[in-house]
């Protein structure tokens, strides 16, 4: 089963990305910054992270730069924003994201996105 | 004023809103039951609800062009 | 209600707790950066959590707040007071509708308004406090451009050539306003036809009416109930409906209309091959000024299309908005983006459908987007031309991005050269090999230059990115994970108590098993491993009752946090300045009774800045210093919590209590002659007596400190209240920490079972009939060397035996603390101590005198409990 990371400090959004990523078979774990993200890369081997910017203690950009920061295997992570702005979404690709997507994600749209990353075919 | 036949509700001058109930429940009870507006001036927002709600067929709408216009907006959208 | 909106509700509350806090700490530091930070945080995620649910008015609110917040976080405009009032109503506001959407799934249709007020607000106090901008940054005008909801569905439901009548219309200059009108329900029983005043409405031009809610089955209608909102367009201003609509202004949200509130693009999304390279030319036209070469284009792609198609729609519009506002690049670009939004879709299922075969499933729409989508972001990934310290993780999530990408696309014999294309880039630190691999591997999707698929500006109007040096997060290092925190229903919780008391309860039936045992079966090794079986069910049970009233623990705060806030408010009303100091919050009690602290609290609290803290001026002629001091201060002592609550105000005057007090006839004139000064304060807690001079709308309800007091009582605590005048007023408070499960001794008297609180009993004596003396007829005894009077039982519950001394002539006597006296009340026999839950008495047992309540016993029977304090008052 594929290992999904979902990095947010606000639980509605952990349990909302929870509940579509599960339906979909995956296996989720939660971190809510992104210390605690890094806590959990160093026990598991993810295949995929769902990242929210906006973050006490260290926020998703710091998160992602870390993570790209090391060696080996660098699976794909998704930046997740309230912010339209360019800037930000420039930011968030420079600092190591493959995607950047605009709070709330439509479920759909969330699964595809995993689904594809993941190199999975259509839904049978 | 109202006048309920048994298959058409003839609605003439206004309609109030204490009518809104009896209209109700003349539809309630005539679930194919037409109306005719031809004569009617105004109608109580109420009656407007009803209407809605039931959506029953309009045999004739009012003269009165403002009001006609309305209640087909009301009565004639795609929903 | 789903497990995701429970979440986000509770999850509210928090926010909503800690912003509160956040902007009651501004006020005292108001350039304090990291709080202006963390609160705008705070009101930024739970505007984005809010986003996944459908309430429009909350997230409306929230955005506005958010964006004052943002305001002051970047110095345009200066924290004030005003600001703090402002955003403090609009969390209370806030709250209101999380608890509304908590207990009915929603919020009343008529919080629509005042959320818009709200909105309004907080919009006009961001535009107010701005110092004149200069023009808005060409990023902004870009965002601005994007695409924006519809204001209406009704309009973008009506007909096509309706709307474009209408567009013609604002085309040729005219000035429509759009209004929705959304009455009351209640409005027609205060007399109210909102259709009446729709009809009288000048110039309307187009009209709509819908349901607020689905129509019930026409059985179930309420006819009196408007659920009705009403739409219109008229040539009319804003000013004109305003005056129209006087009297219900405030149900009514008007609007200019704009073009593209009309432009609402119809029918079926079908694919169209030739609908990206229309895009492609489009743009490029538009860009170089070439209408007449775009006109032409559309014109061309529209004969080719069915009339029905989306694209159609799109098509005519903007065949129309070339024709009718040849000008308004603006309008074409957005109608060409909203094209392309489109031809993504198209363009990436026409690559796709050869690879996966016809016999596959049908793709979903959402996925074909997604995969384009995400090939570009990788190419723009690919074209940043930065190079960090992690250029190799990035070039490494690339290709592990891409090579999900080709996988899915069933492309696998495509990966080899990724992964050559990678170590290449990897080796030479570049990300060329990888870009030159896209371009070949998939030349299908060859390159789009310019088109950004993440952000919502239209490519025609998207500003360069800016070279802005990165900022970064703190480092890793600098922080602690928080603790980890389970969310339990409260009801399960109780529930799990409930059990843990049965438990407690059915463990008593053991002994009595094992007594049986023994003298009926003669059974004594029996009775003996029952007795040992029972010791450790006994100390397993005693553990759970513990852990679960650990669970029931809260802390104190709960009851403290609402203290800032209310001292604040009502210190302003009062025009009193007044420090309040607040010490261990963290100290914990059982939730029932924090929870039954806090109306007494607040009352106490409402007193002391009424009555006790003085005005500015009254303290400086008193020589004190203007602002007054109200400490509430927690701390546990042994078993029971103790909470001060004390102010420097201008005391009780025993003096005055006494006037009062003769006034009032509470006291008859010659014990009053003989009280203490304390004795005097002491008789604010009588029923009847309050000190308010005047009656004002903060303390003044008619509550006075009795009510506070037998509050406080109910869960077993105690009040005491100290004053000394013209320097201050102290009341303390003590309460129990738990109280769940009561030990009560069992006695015997009249040959009944009685159970007595522990808590109430000082002690248990025999008393021998010889000590014990009858002063003026009543029964006394020196216990400890003091005189304690005696009463029989059986005398406090109309019973006619005397009471029965043991073979030794002794009384057998329990020692109770009524007030400060100790008194002695004379049963025939003590038994037992056990562990019960107390059950108060129902039905008609309820208020009779001196019971606390009942509780089952182990053997099945019922034991009466009895409430010494209320036996002998």
């Amino acid at each position: 089963m594929k290992q999904i990371l979902v990095i947010d400090d606000a639980a509605t959004v952990r349990l909302y990305h929870r509940g579509i990523l599960e339906s979909g078979g995956y296996r989720v774990t939660e971190a809510v910054n992104g210390v605690e993200g890094l806590e959990r890369v160093a026990e598991t081997a993810f295949d995929l992270y769902f990242v929210d910017v906006n973050m006490p203690v260290l926020d998703g950009y710091g998160f992602l730069r870390e993570l790209r920061s090391r060696d080996g295997p660098q699976p794909p992570a998704i930046m997740v924003s309230t912010e339209a702005g360019e800037q930000d979404r420039r930011l968030a690709l420079e600092v190591g994201a493959s995607h950047y997507m605009i709070k709330p994600v439509r479920p759909e749209t969330l699964l595809a996105c995993a689904r594809l990353l993941l190199g999975e075919r259509s839904t049978p | 004023m109202m006048e309920l036949r048994k298959t058409t509700a003839v609605i003439t001058d206004l309609l109030t809103v204490e009518e809104a109930e009896t209209l109700l429940e003349w539809l309630q009870k005539h679930p194919r039951g037409k109306l005719d507006l031809a004569g009617c001036t105004h109608l109580h927002t109420a009656n407007l609800q009803v209407l809605m709600a039931a959506r029953p067929q309009i045999s004739a709408w009012p003269e009165n062009e403002t009001l006609a216009a309305w209640l087909r907006a009301a009565l004639c959208s795609q929903e | 209600m789903t497990p995701l909106l429970q979440q986000f509700l509770s999850e509210a509350r928090d926010f909503l707790q800690s912003i509160g806090e956040k902007l009651l700490q501004l006020e005292d530091r108001p350039g304090d950066a990291e709080l202006i930070t963390e609160l705008f945080r705070l009101v930024h995620t739970l505007k984005g959590n809010s986003g996944l649910f459908d309430f429009p008015e909350l997230s409306g609110v929230l955005h506005a707040a958010e964006d004052l917040m943002d305001a002051v976080r970047d110095g345009r405009i200066a924290f004030a007071r005003g600001l703090a009032d402002q955003l403090l109503e609009t969390m209370d506001f806030v709250a209101i509708l999380i608890e509304e959407i908590e207990s009915n799934g929603v919020y009343a249709t008529a919080r629509r308004q005042e959320a818009q007020r709200l909105t309004q607000s907080l919009r006009n106090a961001v535009s107010r406090e701005e110092t004149a901008e200069p023009e808005p940054p060409a990023a902004d005008a870009a965002e601005t451009a994007a695409p924006t909801e519809p204001r209406s569905r009704a309009l973008a439901g009506t007909p096509e050539p309706e709307r474009m009548a209408l567009y013609r219309r604002l085309a040729a200059g005219e000035r429509l306003t759009w209004a929705a009108y959304r009455p009351e329900e209640e409005c027609f029983f205060k007399g109210e036809d909102p259709l009446y005043q729709l009809i009288q409405a000048p110039d309307c031009c187009w009209r709509a009416v819908s349901a607020r809610e689905a129509w019930p089955a026409i059985a179930e209608l309420d006819a009196y109930r408007c659920i009705l909102d009403f739409e219109l367009i008229t040539t009319r201003g804003e000013a004109e409906l305003l005056e129209h609509f006087r009297y219900t202004q405030d149900q009514l949200e008007l609007a200019a209309l704009r073009p593209w509130d009309l432009m609402e693009p119809v029918g079926e999304r079908v694919e169209g091959p030739a609908l990206a390279d229309f895009v492609q030319a489009a743009r490029e036209r538009l860009a170089a000024g070439d209408r007449e070469g775009l006109e032409c284009a559309a014109r061309t792609l529209l004969e080719l299309t069915a009339s029905d198609q989306r694209v159609a729609s799109i098509l005519r519009w903007l065949l129309l908005a070339l024709e009718l506002e040849p000008a308004s690049v603006e309008t074409h670009a957005r109608l060409i983006e909203t094209l392309a939004a489109d031809a993504g879709e198209t363009l990436a299922s026409h690559a796709a459908a050869p690879e996966t075969g016809a016999a596959g499933p049908p793709e979903d729409p959402d996925r074909v987007a997604v995969q384009r989508e995400l090939w570009e972001v990788q190419r723009e990934i690919l074209a940043l031309p930065d190079a960090p310290d992690w250029l190799p993780g990035r070039l490494r999530a690339v290709t592990a991005s891409l090579a999900g990408l080709v996988t899915s696309l069933g492309r696998e014999e495509l990966l080899p050269g990724l992964d050559a294309a990678s170590e290449q880039a990897l080796a030479s630190a570049d990300a060329a090999p990888l870009h030159h691999w896209m371009e070949t591997a998939w030349p299908e999707w060859g390159p789009a230059p310019g088109l950004t698929s993440g952000g919502p500006a239209p490519t025609a109007l998207t500003t360069p990115p800016s070279d802005d040096e990165p900022k970064f997060g703190r480092r890793a290092e600098d922080a602690l994970p928080g603790p980890r925190i389970l969310k339990v229903d409260q009801g399960k919780v109780d529930r799990l108590m409930g059990l843990i008391g049965e438990m407690v309860v059915a463990k008593n039936a053991l002994p009595y098993l094992a007594a049986r045992a023994e003298t009926q079966f003669g059974a004594r090794e029996m009775s003996r491993e029952i007795k040992a079986q029972y010791a450790v069910i006994n100390r397993i049970a005693e553990d759970m009752q513990d852990a679960i009233m650990q669970v029931r623990m809260t802390p104190i705060s709960f009851v403290f946090q609402r203290f800032p806030r209310l001292v604040r408010d009502l210190t302003r009303k009062m025009g009193k300045e007044v420090k309040l100091v607040m010490e261990g919050e963290d100290t914990e009690a059982d939730k029932h009774i924090i929870e039954c602290l806090t109306d007494p609290m607040i009352h106490i609290v409402r007193n002391s800045l009424d009555h006790g803290l003085e005005t500015p001026e009254e303290r400086r002629g008193a020589g004190k210093p203007p602002t007054g001091k109200l400490t509430i201060r927690a701390v546990q002592e042994s078993d029971r919590v103790r909470i001060e609550i004390a102010d420097d105000g201008r005391g009780i005057d025993p003096e005055h209590i006494r006037r009062k007090a003769r006034e009032r006839g509470l006291i008859d004139e010659s014990r009053l002659e003989r009280l203490s000064d304390q004795e005097a304060i002491d008789l604010v807690f009588a029923a009847g007596f309050s000190t308010a001079e005047q009656v004002t709308d903060l303390s003044g309800r008619g509550v006075g400190m009795d009510v506070v007091r037998s509050a406080i009582a109910k869960v077993k605590g105690t009040i005491d209240l100290k004053s000394q005048p013209g320097v201050g007023t102290r009341l303390r408070l003590s309460l129990p920490l738990s109280m769940a499960v009561t030990n009560v001794m069992i006695i015997r008297s009249h040959g009944q079972q009685f159970g007595v609180p522990m808590d109430d009993v000082i002690e248990t004596v025999r008393v021998d009939s010889a000590a014990i003396r009858t002063i003026k007829r009543h029964r006394t005894a020196v216990l400890r060397s003091r005189i304690v009077p005696l009463v029989p039982l059986n005398e406090l519950l109309g019973l006619p035996d005397p009471p029965r001394p043991n073979g030794d002539g002794a009384y057998a006597t329990l020692v109770v603390r009524i007030g400060k006296e100790p008194i002695g009340i004379m049963v025939d026999d003590f038994r037992e101590t056990v562990d019960i839950i107390l059950k108060p008495m129902a039905g008609i047992l309820d208020g009779i005198k001196g019971y606390a309540g009942s509780a089952l016993m182990g053997d099945g029977s019922v034991l009466l409990v009895l409430d010494p304090k209320d036996l002998l008052s």
